[in-house]
């Protein structure tokens, strides 16, 4: 099988630590006035919790029937963002995909902050947020104990389970990085980087005992990140709701989330590889293969779409039929073609090889993907819960400055995270970059 | 004198050179070696075979711990205050599966992070053991042998960019402790 070579065609082994460690080294002034941006983003957010809590959950829009607003729609967005890591850590690397080698670290960091943004919705949305471990299940007095058969207590199990696999195969994945950066640096630095590092010294036996355990983690992280998305569907196919009680939601949430997190993916790739010099390892073949994930993806989405108006019309159930109507051409029916056009028609764009190989246009679709996906959490909790089957409960719901506050904030949060990370950690991983080039210039066989 | 022991650390650049050296060290069995690299290497694979890991014990064994209790604990939470709701069973095994799946992949992901730090004898202060070269583009061999041998070893590492040598002060100077 012929190899493709997805780094810059002249870099060799030697200088793949200097590229890497260049953002390191002291950031532009344009750094930090983008860290003070997200700063304000979360102090905003922060401030509009802080209304919240104090003044009670009324100054959020959320009211009957709508009582899912855009909290939930943040969650399921966040969760969803978070799902391309893992699939480009782990699924593709049991697939031996071998251009997942320079952007996989800065996938992984992405799923992790998304899947921190995403756990803080639910307990935003709870209200009484000091109340949050009421959630989890722990013996008390009164016998009582979380209700296992709820499938908003599955997601509890599946969120943390998420989080959990995700930051070890996360900070597994960076020790041999972690020892580079130790080398490299000194005084403090040093040492923070070797409690990371923890005494690696990349020995044989190290070496081996590192990628089985790499392997098992891909093994598992593969089911979980399948299991997560179609857990976090039945929080609304496990209700008999018209528009949520389908069996099409599992499937068509996992790839609505993996559509989502690969857009991500290039709306972050592209400042990132510009802002840090990282042209030579993350070339405009990384931005296409992802790019043709992303319409994979969406002709799933788009299929999903269909199906679901396909089934309303077909299944001949006024309630159903009456919800589908109401998506398209009812009050939120702009969201609904929003969501459309950015998902379905935007990303067939895709087929046509000027275009996925242009990274500006690519990294606009992405931007516009972004949207439509958030669009679509929305369309989907705020159009079925607006009509369900009593006329007299039908509602309208607008979300309030508070709650886009506290949007605004988890992004700020997101974006803050992925600045510091790539200011502190190697955002590229180093050992697997080397691997492969080594690999390709000595003939091994190598994924 | 002639016993005590003496560890050798050898830098190698080139690639060729470290691994025509790798060739006739792992010929002699009764050396304790560490080869060192930036990544890992399956020429060096192929030359000292190992057994397979002993991580995915742990994450077999850490799986079926994760299994039991996912369902074990929510049967244990039912039975303790039993109260059917909707007209259904107390222990509804279909529900239990998804938190006893998730506990499966929790448990077998923790324990395959202690596996790792077990075998690779991980997390260590010690670096004597080790050259910051390794970490950049650099390949060697870190082990330690009586003073006696040690002409007979710098013949074979004769191609090596750099070799440290120092006296250790025990005897037993066995140099990776990783399991193999």
């Amino acid at each position: 099988m012929s190899k493709e070579n997805y780094f810059a065609p002249d870099l060799i082994v030697d200088q793949v630590n200097a590229q890497v460690l260049e953002p390191l080294k002291k950031p532009s002034k344009l750094f930090y006035v983008m860290i003070a941006l997200f700063i304000s983003f979360i102090l905003f957010g922060a401030y509009c919790l802080y209304t919240q809590i104090f003044e009670g959950l009324g100054v959020a829009g959320m009211n009957n029937p709508i009582a899912w607003g855009i909290y939930l729609t943040n969650f399921v967005f966040w969760v969803g963002i978070a799902h391309s890591g893992t699939l480009i850590s782990a699924i593709l690397f049991l697939f031996r995909s071998r251009w997942r080698t320079s952007v996989n670290r800065i996938a992984e960091a992405m799923t992790v902050f998304a899947v921190t943004m995403a756990g803080l919705f639910p307990l935003i949305h709870l209200g009484r947020i000091w109340f949050a471990y009421w959630l989890l299940p722990y013996p008390n007095a009164r016998h009582l104990w979380v209700n296992f058969r709820s499938p908003l207590n599955w997601d509890v199990f599946a969120v943390v389970t998420y989080m959990t696999v995700s930051t070890l195969f996360f900070i597994v994945g960076m020790m041999p990085d972690m020892a580079v950066l130790r080398d490299r640096f000194k005084g403090i630095r040093s040492k923070i980087y070797g409690v990371f590092a923890m005494g690696w010294r990349g020995t044989h036996r190290q070496w081996h005992h590192y990628e089985t355990a790499y392997l098992l983690f891909a093994a598992l992280a593969t089911p979980l990140v399948i299991s997560v998305h179609s857990i976090v569907s039945w929080d609304f196919a496990m209700s008999s709701l018209p528009g949520w009680h389908s069996t099409i939601f599992a499937p068509y949430f996992v790839s609505g989330a993996i559509f989502s997190g690969c857009a991500m993916v290039i709306t972050i790739l592209y400042p990132l590889r510009k802002f840090f010099h990282l042209e030579d390892l993350i070339t405009e073949k990384h931005f296409t293969r992802i790019s043709q994930m992303m319409l994979l993806t969406s002709l799933i989405v788009t299929y999903s779409y269909l199906t679901e108006f396909f089934i309303a019309w077909y299944g001949h159930n006024i309630f159903e039929q009456e919800s589908f109507y109401n998506r398209a051409f009812g009050y939120y029916g702009i969201y609904f073609f929003m969501m459309f056009v950015f998902n379905s028609i935007l990303p067939l764009g895709i087929f046509f090889k000027k275009i996925r190989t242009n990274i500006k246009v690519l990294f606009v679709i992405s931007i516009l993907v972004n949207v439509g996906m958030w669009l679509e959490r929305f369309v989907i909790i705020i159009t079925s819960l607006s009509r369900d089957y009593d006329p007299y409960a039908w509602g309208i719901y607008k979300p309030t400055y508070i709650e886009w506050g506290i949007f605004l904030g988890s992004v700020g949060g997101f974006l803050l995270l992925f600045f510091s990370f790539a200011k502190f950690a190697p955002v590229v991983a180093i050992s697997e970059v080397k691997g492969q080039i080594h690999h390709d210039k000595t003939g091994g066989d190598h994924e | 004198m002639n016993n005590a022991n003496v560890r050798i650390k050898a830098i190698y650049n080139n690639y060729e050179a470290f691994i025509n050296a790798l060739k006739v060290l792992s010929s002699k069995k009764e050396l304790d070696m560490d080869v060192i690299s930036p990544m890992p290497l399956h020429d060096v694979e192929k030359l000292i075979p190992q057994k397979p890991s002993g991580v995915r014990w742990f994450t077999f064994f850490g799986g079926i711990l994760g299994l039991i209790i996912g369902f074990a604990f929510p049967i244990y939470t039912v039975l303790d205050w039993p109260l059917i709701t909707g007209g259904k069973p107390v222990v509804t095994i279909q529900a239990f599966i998804i938190i006893a799946f998730e506990l499966l992949i929790l448990f077998g992901a923790a324990f395959t992070l202690l596996g790792l730090l077990f075998h690779a004898r991980l997390p260590r202060q010690n670096l004597s053991n080790y050259d910051v070269r390794f970490s950049g583009n650099s390949f060697g061999f870190v082990f330690s042998v009586p003073e006696r041998k040690i002409n007979e070893m710098k013949n074979i590492l004769q191609d090596a960019d750099d070799i440290i040598t120092d006296k250790l002060s025990t005897e037993s100077g066995r140099i990776g402790n990783e399991s193999r």
